[in-house]
């Protein structure tokens, strides 16, 4: 670790620096165990630092984990080279190119941060497999918990049981039970919220540049503006239907959602600003 | 007060499984660079040149390739594969991206069956028709032809044995977010003005999916919240 350190501590071999040549050698042989003694040491001590960076702000979501020296770190330049590299495949030729483009151009210190900066990213995906594969159970969601993110709401009502009406008449007395429920939301919704009900049945992205202008909101505005007017009517539902199951709660809250969507679009057009966006459609 | 009769059915195990399944591989990416995964994350102004890589118009439908970003954005998120699915004769090409995870998210994703990581999941409604003579990129094989006659019947709406991700329904699904990001992570890739076109994308694909349905696309319907809506006119209000 210390000869490693005072070779790659920014001292010059022939011009490069140490790390310089370790990437440029590996580029050449495809392998770290094919490449000098200080760059495999290097490469490899990079795999370590990386993988073990990454590793703690995946370990930081599970109780108890602990980085355990001696584990997947030492092995972590074998894991990105074998996972996604592998040597003479032409997968794995493709990624080192993308590796090696990024840097086209430069030279020196910028060179270095570049190409290290996308063996980070390749080494993130490296940790996001090895945990996935090795602490998936500590990760899975059990059906009754709420989701990643502290929001509320399970597995279970992201896929909720299928409710269908038991007849036509029934179904009928949805629908109308639904659009009753929307005429009387409807004039409660604020413009940001009938812009982001609207773009969203239409297939545009919250973040959509001319979704934003258009609603003079930024795209996590616009998430919130939806999600508050979503969770309003999704409180106000449970409130009058607390004896029913969630999965028709649901059922009750998607077909009211549509309901708003039909009255919001024949006056879309006198939103302001609608001219405008529609122009850049 | 009580709603309507109805039946009740539970939902797909597959499903929920797989669900399950996207939502933890879901969190440890997250937890691993929240801040990149923001959906507004600003596009770099300055599109980046390459005279390495192969334009796509060289390659042959089911090249799998990496993508050489044209924006200096599109390089911090990591490698991006794409399927170069068809070439119609007037030369435009259609391009499919690979997802980021090891399930499929939505029903407009499949599971290829191929083991390598960042192969296994195409995201079908994420498809993008370029114009002639754009975009580069690596090539890194080929996808072999009786899986791609398997996109191309997905893509056409007939079932087989590719399999499809778990339904979006809830209106604040997470994966609303995630679709949102996978638009954004190849608009940093690939130039804009040669991403897609507004109207029909030719006679000769399988199924007109312009930018506007991407959601419905990936929903796997044509329509609003609750489905089994008709078709609307994407770019139009709604029942105008």
């Amino acid at each position: 670790m210390e000869k490693e350190n005072k070779i790659f501590s920014g001292q010059n071999i022939g011009g490069q620096s140490g790390a310089e040549k370790a990437w440029r050698e590996w580029k050449i042989r495809c392998a770290a165990v094919r490449c000098g003694e200080m760059s495999q040491a290097y490469l490899r001590r990079f795999g370590r630092v990386h993988f073990r960076a990454h590793a703690r702000r995946c370990g930081s979501r599970l109780p108890g984990y602990a980085i355990q020296g001696g584990g997947e770190e030492p092995s972590a330049w074998h894991l990105l080279e074998t996972r996604f590299l592998a040597g003479s495949n032409r997968q794995g030729k493709a990624y080192k190119e993308w590796l090696f483009h990024r840097s086209a151009g430069l030279t020196g210190k910028d060179w270095l941060a570049c190409i290290e900066g996308g063996a980070s990213l390749l080494m993130r995906d490296v940790v996001r497999e090895s945990f996935r594969r090795e602490h998936a159970q500590r990760f899975d969601r059990d059906m009754r918990r709420g989701r990643p993110g502290g929001d509320g709401g399970s597995l279970e009502e992201l896929l909720p049981a299928v409710v269908d009406p038991r007849d036509a008449m029934a179904a009928r007395e949805w629908e109308e039970l639904a659009a009753a429920c929307a005429a009387e939301w409807y004039p409660r919704l604020d413009a940001r919220s009938r812009i982001a009900f609207w773009a969203r049945a239409n297939g545009l992205p919250l973040t959509d540049e001319r979704v934003t202008k258009w609603a003079k909101a930024s795209g996590s505005m616009l998430y919130a503006a939806h999600a508050g007017a979503v969770n309003m009517i999704g409180g106000w539902i449970q409130q009058r239907h607390a004896a029913e199951p969630v999965h028709a709660r649901i059922r009750l809250a998607m077909l009211v959602l549509d309901k708003l969507v039909d009255l919001i679009a024949p006056n879309i057009l006198s939103e302001k600003r609608a001219a405008r966006f529609f122009k850049s459609l | 007060m009580s709603l309507p009769p109805y039946n009740t059915r539970p939902p797909d195990a597959q499903d929920l499984r797989t669900l399950n399944a996207w939502m933890s591989e879901r969190a440890l990416d997250q937890a691993l660079e929240p801040d990149r995964l923001a959906p507004d994350a600003p596009v770099g102004p300055v599109p980046l040149r390459y005279d390495a890589g192969v334009p796509f118009h060289k390659l042959d439908p089911g090249a799998v390739c990496l993508l050489l970003p044209d924006r200096e954005a599109g390089w911090a998120w990591g490698p991006v594969y794409v399927l170069l699915e068809h070439r119609a004769p007037d030369g435009t090409l259609s391009l499919i991206p690979f997802g980021r995870y090891h399930v499929p998210a939505v029903p407009g994703e499949v599971l290829t069956g191929l083991r390598r990581p960042l192969l296994r999941v195409l995201c079908l409604w994420n498809r993008r028709v370029m114009d002639p003579g754009t975009g580069r990129g690596v090539p890194a094989g080929h996808m072999p032809d009786r899986k791609l006659e398997e996109v191309r019947a997905c893509l056409a709406g007939v079932d087989g044995p590719l399999r499809r991700g778990p339904p979006l329904v809830h209106p604040l699904d997470p994966r609303y977010r995630y679709l949102d990001e996978e638009i954004a992570r190849l608009d940093t890739c690939i130039t804009r003005s040669a991403t897609f076109t507004e109207g029909d994308a030719g006679e000769d694909t399988p199924l007109d999916l312009n930018r506007h349905t991407w959601l419905l696309a990936a929903e796997g319907r044509r329509g609003g919240y609750g489905g089994g809506k008709a078709d609307k006119d994407p770019g139009t209000p709604s029942g105008q």
